[in-house]
């Protein structure tokens, strides 16, 4: 029994260390299905638009946008920067200013711990959560990432297994959306009242840095499902109404709201995701007559 | 909790030191207990509430029923029995599904008011503990099970952890005596059987567990994107791309599940407890009915001997048998999901079912023909048999009427058009590298049973090296972000 114990014992470590051996001396993971953004951008003379936002934002199709624009305005181009929410601000550009911003604001980017720190009760990934305390860096590892791109690597073949962002572009069936519900963060997070909500002062520094720049801000709400929605407390929609009519009088910023407007329609991946596929390009339709309307002079 | 954490893997081996630890046969069963509630309650909170509702309830009213000799206070007894367990799961599982049917219809009378969704939470692994436990009440009914004296005993058995959530389905038959020796044999009070881990047990549980992980996380997990990319829209795509996905789906299904169920059984048996085989090669079937004597066995059976053989089997007319296997597929699909899908997939096997029973006994002579006992014979009745098992996979796993009814008829009316095909065989070489991989170690099983029992049997630097091998697979494809097993959300 011992000898068992102590082979299995011997048999994860032996496992474990081969792969962090592997990974020391392989190259890092490319963020699959996140492009690298920047290094796409350069300081030319284009008049830019740019989206920011969160991964809802991230969602829109940059390329299907600039094709429908270009006939109609071939000097401006549309860059998706999307994924990095708060952290983007306008300080942030490495390139020329852009001629105006679509922000991607959710119900989501207003949301704030609510009493689940103090529920002794919810021990939901416990075990996970003491780990990733003792090593944070464990949460972004992914083994299996760098094992295919090692694979690719070695024979040479791109396409010998496809990139796993399919959670991102397929359409998500209605049971497979109706199980996400439990789990959402719907069920951890409240938005609190304009006074008392931190990002509040975060998307207002944002709107500050442009202003000063005099950059066009025009701000979306993403789509969400009709699950989703439904299971949303009311007194967080209300609040978010408040804090963004606040801002949008304060301001004068334009806001478009996208929230309820695909409630019928099957194109999510997920229940705040847009599916990034090809009978779902409504919502990038959408945005890029938003754009049409806010550059026609 | 998902075996497939990390949290289960320290879940896991901190129960095994505790029961090494606690040596008191008593304490052992409250901590097996309490740790099976610990991991229910991981993933789902106060939901628990159900499981402990649901165990007191039939707990109490099997007692009852033991202990009176009145037949038709027995009868009211189970009733409120099945009433409670088929009222709770059919208010999670089925009330939506209820409320769309009757807005439908609603509908169709120009009723302008709709009902609105509960949208309620679907309690992980309802189907399978209220099946649980409704076997155990109709078995005291019957008179073929003497009812447990003990609440905790009966509570171990309903929250058993590695079978809680997603199967297989024990008996309380089988799993009882194993937790209290001699329970059939004597009405006197009897010694709980301890719970001691033996080395024969224990490695053979960590390589049935190994294979299980294996299945699920390379296999399963693996194959997991060409299925999404085919059926998240079928509609389009030609024959050969509908029937790649389909078997590829046919076999990232049974790895699932089938994986669940290995590292379940292997859970138990490193605990001491037999948990009964759920699958058996069931893609070598060579017929409708020997298929669901190979997959999910525990179902199968539990739907024979609780509602077909109750709704009189094949002891009536053979229109009524008909009727029956048609009636239990139709029920078994929907138990499944509250989908029409699972619906139409359930009358898909009830009726392969009916009709290999109608050819049988309209033909009695076809059981004589030697051809069919040959390789060859055996070989066509296999590949006919799956070519029907995989026609009806598409319905299980595409949820659109629309696309099911276009995907179904690619995959009978072949378009004999590659291009798509090929192409999507190009762009993922490596899970068609896996589906031919999961043919030939099905084959390999197929033909070598006892496979995984003589792996564990070997010496122990061979079964050490194997193992590993397989550990080191499974670090390599994980991706940090643990897929949920389909079945759990049955």
């Amino acid at each position: 029994m011992k000898k068992i114990i102590f082979l299995i014992f011997v048999s994860f470590i032996f496992s474990f260390s081969l792969y962090f051996l592997f990974e020391t001396y392989s190259d890092p993971p490319n963020t699959i299905g996140i492009p690298e953004r920047y290094p796409t951008i350069l300081d030319d003379e284009t008049k830019k638009i740019v989206l920011i936002g969160t991964s809802q934002t991230y969602q829109l199709n940059a390329t299907r946008i600039n094709e429908n624009l270009g006939s109609i305005h071939s000097d401006f181009h549309v860059y998706n920067l999307a994924g990095y929410g708060y952290l983007l601000e306008a300080d942030d550009f490495k390139f020329k200013p852009p001629e105006m911003i679509l922000y991607g604001i959710s119900y989501r980017d207003f949301y704030t711990e609510k009493e689940k720190e103090d529920n002794i009760l919810d021990i939901n990934n416990l075990f996970t959560n003491i780990i990733l305390e003792i090593n944070p860096d464990l949460e972004n590892k992914n083994p299996k990432a760098l094992t295919l791109q090692t694979i690719r690597k070695i024979i040479g073949n791109k396409e010998f297994f496809p990139a796993p962002i399919d959670n991102i572009v397929n359409i998500a069936s209605d049971d497979k959306l109706r199980t996400q519900v439990y789990y959402s963060d719907v069920n951890f997070y409240k938005i609190t009242p304009y006074d008392e909500n931190p990002n509040v002062g975060k998307l207002e520094n944002i709107i500050k840095i442009n202003k000063d720049k005099k950059i066009k801000m025009i701000i979306f709400h993403p789509p969400f499902h009709k699950y989703y929605l439904d299971v949303l407390p009311d007194e967080n929609k209300e609040n978010f109404k408040n804090i963004m009519n606040t801002i949008s009088d304060k301001y004068d910023i334009e806001i478009y709201d996208l929230h309820e407007k695909y409630v019928d329609l099957n194109i999510m991946s997920d229940l705040v995701h847009v599916a990034y596929h090809p009978d779902a390009m409504i919502y990038t339709d959408d945005i890029t007559k938003i754009i049409l309307k806010e550059i026609e002079p | 909790m998902l075996f497939n954490t990390v949290d289960f893997i320290i879940f896991f081996p901190i129960l095994l030191v505790s029961i090494v630890l606690i040596k008191n046969k008593k304490y052992q069963h409250i901590i097996l207990l309490f740790s099976s509630y610990f991991f229910f309650y991981f993933s789902s909170n106060y939901l628990i509430l159900l499981l402990i509702a649901s165990t007191i309830l039939d707990f109490y009213i099997a007692k009852k029923i033991w202990n009176t000799s009145d037949i038709a206070k027995k009868k009211i007894l189970l009733t409120i029995s099945l009433a409670g367990n088929l009222g709770l799961l059919g208010f999670f599982k089925y009330v939506d599904f209820a409320i769309l049917q009757f807005n439908f219809l609603g509908e169709q009378f120009n009723l302008t008011n709709e009902i609105p969704f509960l949208n309620l939470a679907l309690p992980i692994g309802i189907s399978f503990y209220t099946f649980q436990t409704i076997s155990y009440t109709v078995d005291v009914y019957r008179g073929k099970l003497q009812p447990s004296e003990s609440l905790k005993e009966f509570a171990l058995f309903v929250s058993f952890f590695p079978q809680l959530v997603a199967g297989p389905i024990v008996r309380a038959s089988e799993f009882l005596p194993q937790l209290r020796e001699k329970l059939t044999n004597s009405v006197e009070k009897y010694e709980l059987k301890s719970i001691i881990l033996r080395n024969s047990n224990l490695k053979l549980g960590i390589t049935i567990m190994a294979f299980g992980f294996l299945k699920k996380m390379f296999f399963a997990d693996n194959i997991a994107p060409l299925v999404n990319e085919i059926f998240s829209i079928p509609t389009g795509f030609d024959s050969f791309t509908i029937i790649l996905g389909t078997i590829a789906f046919g076999i990232q299904i049974y790895c699932d599940f089938s994986g669940y169920s290995d590292i379940a059984i292997g859970a138990a048996l490193i605990l001491g407890f037999k948990l009964p085989v759920n699958f058996n090669k069931p893609y070598f079937a060579t017929s409708p009915s020997d298929f669901w004597r190979r997959w999910h066995i525990s179902l199968s059976s539990w739907l024979r001997d609780y509602l077909y053989i109750p709704l009189g089997g094949s002891k009536k007319s053979h229109v009524q048998t008909y009727a029956n296997l048609a009636t239990v597929m139709f029920l078994g699909g929907l138990w499944h999901g509250a989908s029409w899908n699972f619906v139409i997939w359930g009358l898909l096997h009830g009726g392969y079912l009916a009709i290999h029973r109608l050819i049988v006994n309209k033909f009695p002579i076809l059981n004589e023909i030697q051809f069919f006992k040959t390789k060859t014979g055996k070989i066509i009745s296999i590949i006919v048999t799956q070519y029907f098992v995989f026609l009806a996979w598409i319905p299980f796993r595409v949820s659109d009427s629309n696309d099911i009814f276009y995907a179904m008829s690619k995959f009978v009316l072949l378009d004999f058009q590659f291009d798509e095909t090929t192409q999507i065989i190009f762009q993922n070489k490596f899970p068609i590298l896996l589906i031919i991989l999961f043919f030939v170690l099905h084959f390999i099983s197929y033909k070598k049973t006892n496979l995984i029992q003589n792996i564990s049997k070997l010496k122990l630097r061979w079964w050490f090296t194997i193992v590993t091998i397989i550990l080191t697979i499974i670090i390599f494809f994980y991706d940090g972000n643990p897929e949920e097993f389909i079945y759990f959300k049955f």
